[in-house]
This record gives structure tokens, C-alpha cells and sequence, in this order.
């Protein structure tokens, strides 16, 4: 019997009719996440409905040795969720229960397959809203959210998902459940929470969250500026930061994926803008005021041209119909493209842009610039037109050349869309072999035979117990003859 | 009884420590970190390590860039020498720091392996949340770092989060960028009567930059709010809770302000800020039921320290009693551990109680430090 069917017999009397897929087209509509040039179609799909069919699930799988792989809504754009050829795709999805919403304690208790959006439409009833919002928030799971540690606009004042998770309870790599932290804002110990948020489903699976909400705030003011080019708007971004303004959002977007936007969502931008931004000043009414006027000062400093404020929600809704379709836009004016994920210190945007653009001719293909200006989280967008003979290379060039780029500036290659599949290989070029086993330690804690997502983050891990990749014989300190220190 | 000093080393640059590390863990030695000394009596003083390692002579500023608003500072730096140089870009470093510790000579790598906690943790993010990117020494000896020096990261584990909170025991932290917030140009401060209005301010449109409660043994309450921006702004928030709230006043930092308060023994309590209230009046029913003094003090988002005991009487006892005490609340709404105490505490109490996770903490001990030889005994329920 292979493995799978053996886990197949584990489960099947214990989950509900339909829980369980096993034919290939219906599989096969797993194959990908929001990336999806990585493709795997999954052995097995599970569609698990509570914690306990989740433990059930993954002991099967650590009794057979199986790999696992938790499945939020598939939108990541790193191939986080691209199953495993021989292992189970368990889908979260169907966990979408919003268990609890308590706005004295600011808390609010959810199952993981619960959409980002449908938790603040909840809440705002009473007030508040759950602050991190990718720009995939109306179909991203918060599941997702906490494995990803995703951001959006809004994370430059608010933090990452991270800052808003205080407990969960997590399905480890044996299949036991642990429930950690709570409502309370400090747990002692080592911080599992912290580490959890961010390891992309290495580390077992989340099947509750307890996430902190945030109040709605008294006043909100967004602001579309038009500049002459990207680096007069990059001097304005830094000059708002300087002035000790922290806006709720800055985000900037270039003339391609101005063109871009203008031709998906017709979204009115300044004509003939090299650049744009969107300025979002949230909390109470009188400093939104009083901030406004130095915001526009600045960019005025810098040449800002037309300077909008949105007057009601439709046009603040407008503005950001620009920005956040901006991804998708771009598919109308190329073929292909590839979304690329990187952070810089936002000192360097005016450099950092022109280097980009440098890049892009040097492979003959187009950028356009989407991204966070605030927390220096680039998005360029690298077009090209795949049916032509040797342009999809160049694109993989180009965007791999950006991320050199970005770790040359002291940055990341990831900011918000995490390394899954996609990035691995650039681990390497972050982080020393060193670095990389140490975070390898971490994850032999939490999933000694790597069965949780395994093959993602990392290009190629130690395995648990194998001694680490340092070279050995004696000690610098012995040679040198200083081992008198001691 | 006697015990062996350990020796003491001073290593200036993070490759000497990780020689000096590498060496003690080939001699299977235990090693501890001092850094400022001025959390000493926090947690238990764990086993005379074999080595004891000074912090002071790695005490550089790598970078300071004030337009990205972070600084990378090496682990012996003072904190209060690296808020001075924050402070010439108009920018501060650790808003949510306790003022005791700054002045009794903290320093980075203390501040971030005990997580220290203060007022400010609501406009500006606790200290867990600024800490960016971290080097640290295994216990092997090996220079692993994590994260990086810009504020939006995610790739790979983020180790900086581990090592936060871990008192030493699962690495020698060597250096750590952090983010900065720049400076508020003014701050004013709001006293109400009683610790009632806390949650209605937190859940107020006034963006309180910092809610603190602090109760006196036999007294009552009193909540202050801080508020920090732009001095109209300042000025017109403080009004508005003055008029929202009967009995508030107008007043000034006051002299307790981010600072614990002088007790023998101090217990740790995070509470749901829901049942901030309740606890309060809880501690003040169960300081007249048993007869001991407890001091209240803390943050309406739910951290408190109650100082317990007065100075000529058993703490342990009392100390047992609270503890019981609050741990008949559900430990999702309410958690309490000690912090500080005389050895016979530690000894004689279960200061620790039930932590949510704790054997996968174990693990991750184990797997970090198999031999135990970082910090033993120094760690949250002996790890
Ligand atoms: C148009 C578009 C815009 C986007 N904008 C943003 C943005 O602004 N900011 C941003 O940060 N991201 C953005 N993303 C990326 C993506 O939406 C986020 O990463 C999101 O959090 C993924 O959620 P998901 O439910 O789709 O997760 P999936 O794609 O299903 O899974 C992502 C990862 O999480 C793991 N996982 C899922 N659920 C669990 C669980 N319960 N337990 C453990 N692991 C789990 C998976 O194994 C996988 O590794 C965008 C994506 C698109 C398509």
C-alpha cells in the first residue's frame, strides 16, 4: 500500500463525505498559488473544517512520513502554498468561522480561513478593524496573513500582521495541539507567537488566531500628489518622514503603472505625472488637519504639481482603486509580468529607482514601480512578452538583478510576499551558511523530519541531528595562541 | 558555602566573542552575559556561570541613519547613550523603555534579552516590535544573524523575536539594529481619579500615546493618560478627556512614571484589557483579605507589575497567595509569573506557574543549547 492511501485509510472514517478529493482534475485545481509558473498537483486535498480534523490529518501524515502543506486562499505570490507531488494539500478555507469579536478587550478570536476583510467589516460596526491590509485583503485568508506576516498600505503606522496576533493555536508537525498566548498582551517566554508569524507553514499549521483590533480613527485624509519624476517624489516621501510625520500610508507609483491603472480602472490620475503618491493621514481630526498642510508643503518643495484631497469616501475609494488594482493593471498593457518583492532603505529610493531603470534597459525590458514609499518596500514590475524567444529569461534576469540590487543597498529580497518556492535560491545571497542553520535549529524544534511545507524558504536545509556546514579543525583562537584569555 | 568565581572576560569586537564562546562550550563551561547590571534581580540568579562575559567593550554605534529613522548598535551599548544619539536627529530610540532602567545603566543587548516593557506601548510599538534585525553568538560560538536594517522584512525566520525575551539562554546577543520614531514635539498628561476610565480612553478617538494605572497599598487609583503630537493637537486631546472624564486634571509626568515601584517581590501580570477593572479592584479586595501590601502599577493595555510584601515580612507567603490568587483566571485572559524576588522566593514558590507553549520552549532550548551551558537557570521556568 503506498503512503498516501495508507493516510487515505487514517482519515477517511472520520471526515465528512467531499472533505476528501482525490481525483485528478478536481486536484489538480490546487496546483498553484497566487504565482503561478510553480505548479505541482498534490497527491491528496483535505478540506478540513475544524482543529481537530487538522490533528488527525498531519498525526496520518507523521505516522507515514507524508509531507503536508497548508492552503489558505492561494493568493501568495511566492509559491508558499504550491503543494507537494507526494504529500497532502490541506485546505483551510473552509475554516472560515469568525469565532469571537470582543471590543472592550480589542480582540477578536477567528478560525485561519477567514477573508482579511470580512473580520473588519465585522468589526466596524463597533469601531475597530484588523489594521494589516494586503492589497489582497478581500480574498486572503488571515491564515495566510499570520504565515506570510503580510503587510499593506496601512503597516508603515501599524505594523505588520505580526504586531497583531497575541495567541493561536497551532497543529504541530506530530499532529499534537498547542495553544499559545491569548488575549493578554505579554506572554512569558520565548516569543513562539513571534516566530510563528512569518514561517510560511514550516512550522505546522494555525487553526486559530486571536488578533488584536484596532480603533477606527476619528479622521482620515487621502491625499493624490502628481511630481515631475520618481526621485522629486522620493525627496518628498523622506522630507514627511523627517518632519516627524508618520502618515497612515505613502505609496508611490510610476508612469508605466500610472498608465497602467489609468487604462484598467480609468482612475483619473494627474496627466502626464512622472510619478504619484498617495497619502494617507489617519486618527484625530485636528492633527489630520495640521498634518495635511505640512504634507503639502513638502511636496511642494519637491514641485509637486496637482495635489488632490479626496473630499468624500467615493473619491478616496477612487484614488485607491488606482493603487491597489495596480498589480493586475499591468496585465493591459503587457502580456506578462513578474511581481517583485524587495526593501530598501528608504533613503535610497532616488538611487535605487534609477538603478532599476538602468537594469531594465541593459535586459531590453520595461519596469513600472508599484510599491510602499514610506517603509522602502519596492514592487517593480517586470513586463515582458513570454511568447517571444529569450524575453522570459531576461525578465528573470532583470528581476534577479533588482534583488542584488536591494541587498547591495543593506535591504531584503522580500518585504511582504515572503520566499516560499520563488525565493529560495536567493536565501543564500541574504544570509551566510551560518545564518541559514541557525534558523535551520529553529525549525528541527518545531518539525524534525521537515514534513511541514518542506522544499520552501530554504535552498537546502541540514537536516536534523546532521552537523552544521561551519569548517572545523583548530580553533582561530588556539592557532593565534590566545587561549590564555580564558 | 563557597563558590568558584567565574572568570571574567571583556571581549571588544563580536569575533573575540564568539572565540571566547567557541572555547568555553569546547571546555563544556557555562557562560553568562552582563550587560548593565540593571536587571540582576530579575528572574531567578540562575548557577554561577563558569565565565562571565562583560558586555562593555562592545559598545559601538555601527549606524546611525536618521532619514530611514534606525540605528545598529552593538549589544554593550548603554541605552541611554545611544537615546542621545537618536536625539541628534531629533528621533528616540525605545519610547516603550522603563526610565528605571535607562538611568541604572541598561544596555541594548539587556534591554532586548529581558524585553523590558513600558507606558508607551500603544502609539509607538513595544520593544519586541522595533527590534529589526540581531547578530548573535551560539552557544557554539557561531555568528548568526537574522532580519536586517529595514523596517519591512520577511525573509527567513524571524530569529530577532526569538532571541527577544530569552535571557541569554538560547544566544549571546552582539548587536541589534532597531527602528526609531521621531521625536514628539510636545506631550501633556491627563490624571483621572480611579482606574474606571482607562479602558473609555484607550477606546476613545483621543490616540492616547500611553494609559497607566497605579495604585498604592490602601489608596485609590488614579489613571493617567499621556498624549504626545503637535502642542495644538496636544493641547486639544488633553481637553478632551479633561471634559470627558468628571474628576480629571490637567497634570505633569508623574514621578512613578515608567518606573517600578520598591516592593521586595514583583509579580508580572498580563491581563486581557477587558478585565483591567476587574483586576484592579480584585487586587485591591485581596490586599485587605490577606493583609499584605500590593502595589498596582502598569499599562490599561494589559501589563501590570504589582509590587508585593513590605520589607519586614516573609514574602514568600504573600507572594504564593496573589499568585494563587490570579491563577484562578482563565490564563488567556490573565497570566502572572514573578519578575523580582529574594532567593527564598524562587526557591520556595512556583513563580512560573503554567506557561501556554512551554514544551516547545523546551525544545527549542534543547536544539539551541543542548548542553545547557548559556544563562542556566536564568531563563522563564528554568530553561
Ligand atoms: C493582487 C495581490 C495583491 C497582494 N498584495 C499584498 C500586499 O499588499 N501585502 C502582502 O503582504 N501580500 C500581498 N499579496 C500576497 C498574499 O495575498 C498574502 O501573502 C496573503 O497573506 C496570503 O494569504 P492566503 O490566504 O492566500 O495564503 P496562501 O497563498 O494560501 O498561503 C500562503 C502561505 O501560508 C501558508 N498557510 C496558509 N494558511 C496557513 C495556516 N492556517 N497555517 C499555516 N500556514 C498557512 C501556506 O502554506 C503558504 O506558505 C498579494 C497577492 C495578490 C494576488
Amino acid at each position: 500500500m503506498n503512503r498516501i492511501d495508507a493516510v487515505l485509510g487514517r482519515i477517511e472514517p472520520h471526515l465528512a463525505a467531499g472533505a476528501i478529493v482525490t481525483d485528478e482534475t478536481e486536484r489538480r485545481t490546487y496546483e498553484c498559488d497566487g504565482l503561478a509558473v510553480h505548479k505541482t498537483v498534490p497527491a491528496l486535498v483535505v478540506r478540513v473544517t475544524s482543529t481537530a480534523e487538522v490533528a488527525l490529518t498531519v498525526r496520518a501524515c507523521h505516522e507515514f512520513d507524508v509531507p503536508f502543506v497548508a492552503r489558505g486562499s492561494g493568493t501568495g505570490l511566492s509559491g508558499g502554498a504550491q503543494p507537494h507531488a507526494e504529500g497532502v494539500l490541506i485546505v483551510m478555507s473552509t475554516m472560515r468561522d469568525i469565532l469571537d469579536i470582543d471590543p472592550l478587550a480589542q480582540r477578536a478570536i477567528v478560525q485561519p480561513g477567514v477573508i482579511n476583510l470580512n473580520l473588519s467589516n465585522e468589526a466596524n460596526p463597533d469601531g475597530y478593524y484588523f489594521a494589516p491590509d494586503p492589497s489582497s485583503q478581500s480574498v486572503c485568508s488571515i491564515g495566510g496573513n499570520v504565515a506570510e506576516n503580510s503587510g499593506g498600505a496601512h503597516c508603515l503606522k501599524y505594523g505588520f500582521t505580526t504586531n497583531h496576533v497575541t495567541g493561536l493555536t497551532l497543529v504541530t508537525a506530530q499532529g499534537e495541539i498547542v495553544e499559545i498566548g491569548g488575549d493578554a498582551p505579554e506572554y512569558p517566554g520565548f516569543d513562539l507567537l513571534g516566530v510563528l508569524c512569518g514561517s510560511e507553514g514550516t512550522l505546522g499549521i494555525v487553526t486559530e488566531v486571536t488578533v488584536r483590533l484596532t480603533r477606527l480613527p476619528e479622521a482620515v485624509e487621502t491625499l493624490l500628489i502628481g511630481f515631475e519624476s520618481t526621485d522629486a517624489a522620493g525627496q518628498a516621501v523622506s522630507d514627511i518622514i523627517s518632519a516627524g510625520i508618520m502618515p497612515a500610508a505613502i505609496e508611490m507609483m510610476d508612469a508605466l503603472a500610472i498608465e497602467a491603472a489609468e487604462k484598467a480602472v480609468a482612475c483619473n490620475y494627474p496627466q502626464g505625472a512622472g510619478a504619484v503618491l498617495v497619502v494617507e493621514l489617519d486618527g484625530p481630526a485636528i492633527d489630520v488637519e495640521l498634518e495635511r498642510e505640512t504634507v503639502i508643503a513638502r511636496a511642494r518643495d519637491h514641485g509637486a504639481g496637482e495635489v488632490r484631497v479626496a473630499v468624500d469616501d467615493a473619491e478616496r475609494g477612487l484614488i485607491w482603486k488606482g493603487r491597489k488594482s495596480a498589480f493586475a493593471a499591468v496585465g493591459r498593457i503587457s502580456p506578462d509580468y513578474i511581481v517583485q518583492d524587495g526593501v530598501i532603505p528608504r533613503s535610497r529610493l532616488g538611487p535605487v529607482l534609477s538603478s532599476i531603470s538602468r537594469i531594465a534597459e541593459e535586459c531590453g525590458v520595461r519596469v513600472a514601480n508599484v510599491f510602499h514609499a514610506g517603509d522602502g518596500n519596492l514592487h517593480p514590475l517586470v513586463l515582458f512578452d513570454g511568447s517571444k524567444e529569450g524575453q522570459t529569461e531576461l525578465a528573470e534576469t532583470a528581476s534577479g538583478r533588482i534583488l542584488d540590487l536591494c541587498l547591495s543597498e543593506g535591504g531584503s529580497i522580500t518585504g511582504e510576499h515572503g520566499v516560499g518556492s520563488d525565493k529560495a535560491k536567493f536565501m543564500p545571497r541574504m544570509f551566510t551558511n551560518e545564518d541559514l542553520d541557525t534558523m535551520q535549529i529553529l525549525r528541527c524544534a518545531f518539525d524534525p523530519d521537515h514534513l511541514s511545507n518542506p522544499g520552501k524558504i530554504f535552498p537546502t536545509p541540514r537536516l536534523c541531528g546532521e552537523p552544521p556546514r561551519r569548517t572545523s579543525g583548530e580553533h582561530p583562537l588556539q592557532a593565534a595562541g590566545k587561549a590564555e584569555l580564558f | 558555602m563557597t563558590q568558584t568565581l567565574p572568570r571574567l572576560v571583556r571581549p571588544e569586537s563580536i569575533g573575540e566573542l564568539s572565540e571566547l564562546v567557541s572555547q568555553a562550550h569546547a571546555d563544556g563551561r557555562t557562560v553568562a552575559v552582563y550587560g548593565g547590571g540593571s536587571a540582576l534581580d530579575d528572574h531567578p540568579p540562575g548557577d554561577t556561570p563558569s565565565l562571565l562575559i562583560d558586555m562593555s567593550g562592545l559598545n559601538r554605534v555601527i549606524e546611525h541613519s536618521p532619514g530611514d529613522l534606525i540605528m545598529v548598535a552593538e549589544a554593550g551599548a548603554r541605552i541611554a547613550d545611544l537615546k542621545d544619539v537618536a536625539e541628534t536627529g531629533d528621533q528616540e530610540l525605545l519610547s516603550d523603555f522603563p526610565a528605571d532602567r535607562v538611568d541604572s545603566g541598561s544596555t541594548l543587548g539587556g534591554a532586548i534579552a529581558t524585553r523590558a516593557v513600558g507606558p508607551r506601548r500603544i502609539g509607538r510599538l513595544p520593544l519586541r516590535e522595533v527590534v529589526l534585525g540581531i547578530t548573535v553568538v551560539l552557544a557554539d560560538g557561531t555568528i548568526a544573524k537574522a532580519g536586517g536594517k529595514v523596517v519591512k522584512n520577511v525573509a527567513g525566520y524571524d530569529l530577532s523575536k526569538l532571541m527577544t525575551g530569552s535571557w541569554g539562554t538560547l544566544g549571546i546577543i552582539a548587536s541589534a539594529a532597531i527602528r526609531l520614531y521621531p521625536k514628539a514635539q510636545a506631550q501633556g498628561f491627563v490624571e483621572i481619579p480611579g482606574a474606571e476610565a482607562a479602558l473609555g480612553v484607550l477606546g476613545s478617538q483621543v490616540a492616547p500615546a500611553a494609559v497607566e494605572i497605579d495604585r498604592s497599598p490602601g489608596a485609590q487609583a488614579t489613571t493617567v493618560v499621556m498624549v504626545e503630537g503637535l502642542p495644538e493637537s496636544v493641547e486639544s486631546r488633553t481637553r478632551q478627556i479633561i471634559e470627558a472624564n468628571p474628576g480629571a486634571k490637567s497634570g505633569f509626568e508623574p514621578s512613578w512614571w515608567a518606573r517600578r515601584a520598591q516592593a521586595p517581590v514583583t509579580i508580572r501580570a498580563s491581563v486581557s484589557p477587558a478585565l483591567v477593572p476587574e483586576l484592579v479592584a480584585q487586587i485591591a479586595r485581596l490586599e485587605d483579605a490577606i493583609g499584605y501590601p500590593i502595589q498596582l502599577r502598569g499599562s490599561a493595555m494589559g501589563v501590570f507589575d504589582l509590587g508585593v510584601g513590605a520589607p519586614d515580612t516573609d514574602p514568600a507567603i504573600a507572594t504564593r497567595v496573589v499568585l494563587e490568587h490570579l491563577r484562578t483566571w482563565d490564563r488567556k485572559q490573565l497570566i502572572a509569573t514573578v519578575l523580582c524576588a529574594p532567593p527564598a522566593v524562587w526557591d520556595e514558590v512556583d513563580v512560573w506557574g503554567d506557561i501556554p507553549g512551554f514544551g516547545l520552549m523546551r525544545t527549542i532550548k534543547d536544539q539551541f543549547d543542548p548542553d545547557g551551558l548559556l544563562s542556566p537557570g536564568r531563563g522563564t521556568g528554568g530553561l
